[in-house]
């Protein structure tokens, strides 16, 4: 080779060899040499071989072998060591030179630089592959780690570590990380995403842009949390971070480099970084649809469950029924098996069957109906099925999707409703119990049936409180809409009795009782309300009274039958003392002289015994008035020596000795002084009647009066007597029900309604020992309602009894 | 001779007041009582030659006196007087000793006519 050509391939740029048809290499131009490093005598021969990557020099070699057994040209792409001890890529090109004869008389070669070319196929590659792992729902942690590891391999020297936002607790969370100590990079795991000063990453994140920490021995921007230090501690001298962004450019996480030399990212680092960021952002976005997508179907499957609704399709073409997870459920199949052809029309049930099948078939574009499902074990199900029709352009039928939902529970509810409103109308009817909703602020009025009966308005009209006006008695309605109005002011329940006036002139006597409802703020809401038609309660009552007070006066006159001798005996005490006065006096006038003065006071007794006469005659006239009911404030303990008075002299004859036990400070009652003083003369009355027979022991009465709890004054009665037989207690008061042989039994049943007739209960007992006690208490007057009564004395005339015993022989 | 002594044991005002006036008038001596444990703790029980006795009367009655008296063999004379007109018990007692029961009211001249049968009987 003469120098000229050897000076001009010198001068040539490209790497340029030739080697001997053996294979040994007998010239390198300068370039090379310059390039490796090795010069022309060591590398002649074999000796290049050591400016090859240790990797490739075998294959090198053996692929060298095989094109010096031929004659055409071959390349091989192998990395060449520079001088700086860095390894490029290089396309190596053998071309032979043959002679005439052709036979192989030298080769030339040349290396081409392909590192570029390589390092972006090889980019392009891992990139590729990392794509792929995306694509094909590869984890998104293990997509993570292969890109950190895809940058930790193309660009030796850097450790990767990726961070996620995780937008629902707006922290950062580790993404991956697989060659940084774990200490170091979970350190930020959990931190606030918006808080630049736990790092650089943290920064990037918050101001959405890079960082780069080229010396972070010398930053001092993380300080406070002593990021600086711990990166450090684990030999780390500088790092590079930015934002992966969503599509949106909202970010996602970040993308970090870290390097144990200071130094700022290569342009080529930059570049790398850039494309895996693209990667990371994709696959990150790609991990969170689908997270959502997967979310958002176990919410449709969870809001199936709960609503009970299943969504179904059905292919014309195929007879194919996809069913729902819940749809399966509804009609019994297992939602982990396919769904058996026919399966829905086996289960629908027979009579539903032909309308279900004329829906499927037919040519409606939707159809809506209620049909029943048999399941297996017999139990029927209502199902309510929508569907939509999906047609082809030819309006042939393709696909039917809809949605079925269980309406069992509904169904049973509202057969449940009805037959409950059914109930609640016949009792309605039959209690003449109307119900009514009144709702004040829109004065909507919803009234049940029988309110319209009572009311006698067509079931057809909407009621209006004018028309519950314009019925009520005009005498009870200015009562009504006071209460009416004082319950909407105070939100309070309210209960009238108001009659209403009928178009025919009739009358009729409701009662009404409502409950409030009010809203948080107390204001009412609505009243719901009960409203019974007591009318011919009313009249019997009406009725009952008056036959009550003719009772009761007959029950009287029957005591004075009893009583006559007792009267007699009041009277004849008064009228024995006006004789023998009368007789004394005519004697000491008939005397000679007369004696005036004894005649005179003789006389006077005569006028007071009269007096005394007279006030009998008045007492038993009180007692034995035919009167209705009056009710005024009365003393129990007067009322009751008034009556022991004039019984006094009966008890004394039937051998009873009383002992009045009446308490001083006795709260007054509201009645009537007549009836109740009834009530106390049979009580006593029976009493002394009940010991008639008893011989063995003393007949003693005790007439006591007292407090009772629940402001209420109590008389007892309690009597020696044979007492009575318990379970009859209830019966006593019964009228006809009597023990005595005598009796009428009217006695004590007149009693018990007088005493009702006064809020008050009537009651009778067994004795711990022997004999009965009957009772009744009454409700006290309010304190200083009538302050006159509350110590009234004694009406003159009526013998103090209190304390005194009287006995008959 | 001092005039003979009636008592009259009544719980009735009216009579107590009544009646010694009367029997005065008729020429008697008279005392009363209100109790015929009274009139037995009294002083006059031995001189008594006619008692007018109510029948009824808290505590003692008239028949229980009447016993008492003559289980203490004091014979002294009775004259019921009662306000139950009651003629069983009328027989009962006369049947018994007594001289006479009287009804309120009685007349002046009936209780003469008594008091003095009771005199004539003691």
């Amino acid at each position: 080779m003469n120098n000229e050509f050897r000076q001009a391939i010198d001068t040539i740029p490209g790497l340029v060899w030739s080697a001997l048809p053996d294979g040994g290499v007998d010239f390198l131009n300068r370039r090379w040499c310059d390039y490796t490093g090795i010069s022309l005598d060591e590398a002649c021969g074999r000796g290049w071989l050591s400016a090859i990557h240790r990797e490739d020099a075998a294959p090198l070699v053996e692929y060298w072998s095989s094109l010096l057994g031929g004659r055409e040209p071959g390349e091989f792409e192998a990395r060449l060591r520079r001088v700086d001890g860095t390894f490029r890529w290089f396309l190596i090109r053998a071309v032979p030179v043959c002679d005439e004869s052709g036979r192989v008389v030298k080769w030339w070669g040349q290396n081409t630089d392909i590192e570029d070319r390589k390092r972006a196929e090889t980019l392009l590659a891992g990139e590729k592959r990392l794509l792929e792992m995306v694509a094909s729902g590869c984890e998104l942690p293990i997509v993570l780690d292969a890109l950190c590891a895809f940058v930790n391999e193309a660009s030796s020297g850097c450790h990767c570590s990726i961070l996620l936002v995780e937008v629902s607790s707006g922290t950062v969370r580790h993404g991956a990380s697989p060659t940084l100590p774990p200490d170091f990079t979970r350190a930020i795991d959990g931190r606030p995403a918006a808080a630049p000063y736990f790092g650089p990453c943290a920064m990037a994140i918050d101001q959405n842009t890079p960082v780069v920490v080229s010396d972070i021995g010398l930053d001092t921007r993380w300080d406070g949390f002593e990021w600086s230090a711990r990166a450090l501690a684990v030999g780390l001298r500088s790092c590079w971070t930015a934002p992966i962004l969503s599509q949106a450019g909202r970010p996602l996480g970040t993308f970090a480099v870290y390097q144990r030399e200071v130094g700022a990212p290569t342009p080529r680092q930059t570049e790398l970084i850039g494309q895996v960021m693209h990667i990371a952002s994709i696959a990150v976005e790609r991990a969170q649809a689908e997270e959502r997508l997967r979310r958002s179907q176990a919410h449709l499957a969870r809001a199936q469950r709960v609503s009970t609704t299943g969504s179904f399709s059905y292919s014309a073409a195929t007879d194919e029924l996809t069913l729902s997870e819940e749809a399966c459920r509804i009609c019994g199949l297992d939602p982990a098996l396919p769904v058996p052809p026919g399966a829905m029309r086996d289960r629908i049930h027979p009579e539903d069957l032909p309308l279900f099948l004329r829906m499927l078939g037919g040519t409606e574009r939707q159809f809506d109906f209620d049909c029943r499902v048999q399941l297996e074990d017999g139990t029927i199900r209502y199902v309510h099925v929508v569907a939509d029709a999906l047609r082809d352009e030819a309006d042939g039928l393709v696909e039917w999707i809809g949605a079925i939902r269980d309406v069992t529970e509904r169904r049973h509810a509202e057969e449940e409703r009805r037959r409950h409103e059914a109930i609640l109308s016949k009792a309605e009817r039959l209690s003449l119990t109307g119900s009514s909703c009144w709702r004040p602020p829109s004065e909507e009025l919803i009234w049940s049936k029988e309110m319209f009966r009572i009311f006698d308005f067509d079931p057809d009209m909407t009621p209006t409180v004018h028309m519950v006006r314009e019925r009520i008695h005009p005498e009870d309605l200015p009562l009504f809409n006071h209460t009416v109005e004082c319950a909407v002011r105070d939100g309070q329940d309210f209960a009238v009795e108001p009659r209403l006036l009928m178009p025919d002139g009739s009358v009729k006597y409701l009662q009404v009782l409502t409950h409030a409802f009010r809203d948080e703020h107390g204001n009412v809401v609505e009243f719901i309300g009960a409203v019974k038609d007591v009318t011919e309660r009313k009249q019997s009552e009406n009725a009952l009274n008056e036959m009550r007070n003719e009772l009761a006066h007959a029950a009287r006159v029957a005591t004075v039958g009893a009583l006559t001798a007792s009267i007699a005996h009041e009277i004849n005490q008064p009228l024995s003392g006006i004789v023998t006065n009368a007789s004394t006096s005519l004697l000491m006038l008939a005397d000679d002289p007369p004696d005036i003065n004894g005649a005179l006071e003789s006389a006077q007794r005569t006028i007071r015994d009269a007096n005394r006469a007279s006030e009998v005659i008045t007492r038993l006239r009180t007692l034995f008035k035919k009167t209705t009911s009056a009710s005024e404030s009365l003393d129990l303990n007067e009322a009751t020596r008034e009556v022991l008075a004039l019984s006094l002299s009966e008890l004394q004859k039937a051998q009873v000795m009383v002992l009045t036990e009446l308490a001083h400070d006795l709260p007054p009652v509201r009645g009537d002084r007549v009836q109740l003083q009834q009530v106390v003369l049979n009580l006593v009355l029976n009493s002394a009647e009940a010991m008639s027979a008893i011989e063995d022991r003393p007949r003693q009465l005790v007439v006591r009066t007292e407090r009772d709890e629940d402001d209420h004054v109590r008389l007892s009665v309690r009597d020696t007597g044979p007492g009575f037989d318990p379970e009859s207690a209830c019966r006593l008061f019964d009228t006809f029900y009597t023990t005595k042989r005598e009796g009428m039994g009217i006695g004590l049943s007149i009693s018990r309604s007088i005493v009702e007739r006064h809020q008050g209960r009537i009651w009778a007992a067994c004795n711990d020992g022997p004999g009965a006690t009957f009772g009744f208490s009454l409700p006290r007057l309010p304190l200083l309602a009538d302050p006159r009564h509350v110590d009234a004395p004694p009406p003159p005339g009526v013998p103090d009894v209190e304390g005194v015993q009287g006995q008959a022989q | 001779m001092p005039l003979p002594l009636v008592c009259v044991v009544d719980d009735d005002e009216s009579v107590r007041e009544s009646l010694p006036h009367l029997l005065r008038k008729f020429g008697f001596a008279a005392q009363a009582f209100s109790s015929a444990e009274d009139f037995l703790a009294s002083a006059f029980v031995g001189q008594t030659r006619c008692l007018v006795l109510d029948i009824a009367m808290p505590g003692m009655g008239g028949p229980a006196l009447q016993m008492e008296l003559s289980r203490r063999q004091q014979a002294i004379p009775i004259v019921f007087i009662t306000a139950h007109e009651d003629d069983t018990v009328r027989v009962r007692l006369i049947s018994a000793g007594a001289v006479e029961c009287l009804f309120k009211p009685f007349s002046g001249a009936a209780l003469r006519n008594a008091v003095n049968a009771a005199l004539r009987a003691g």
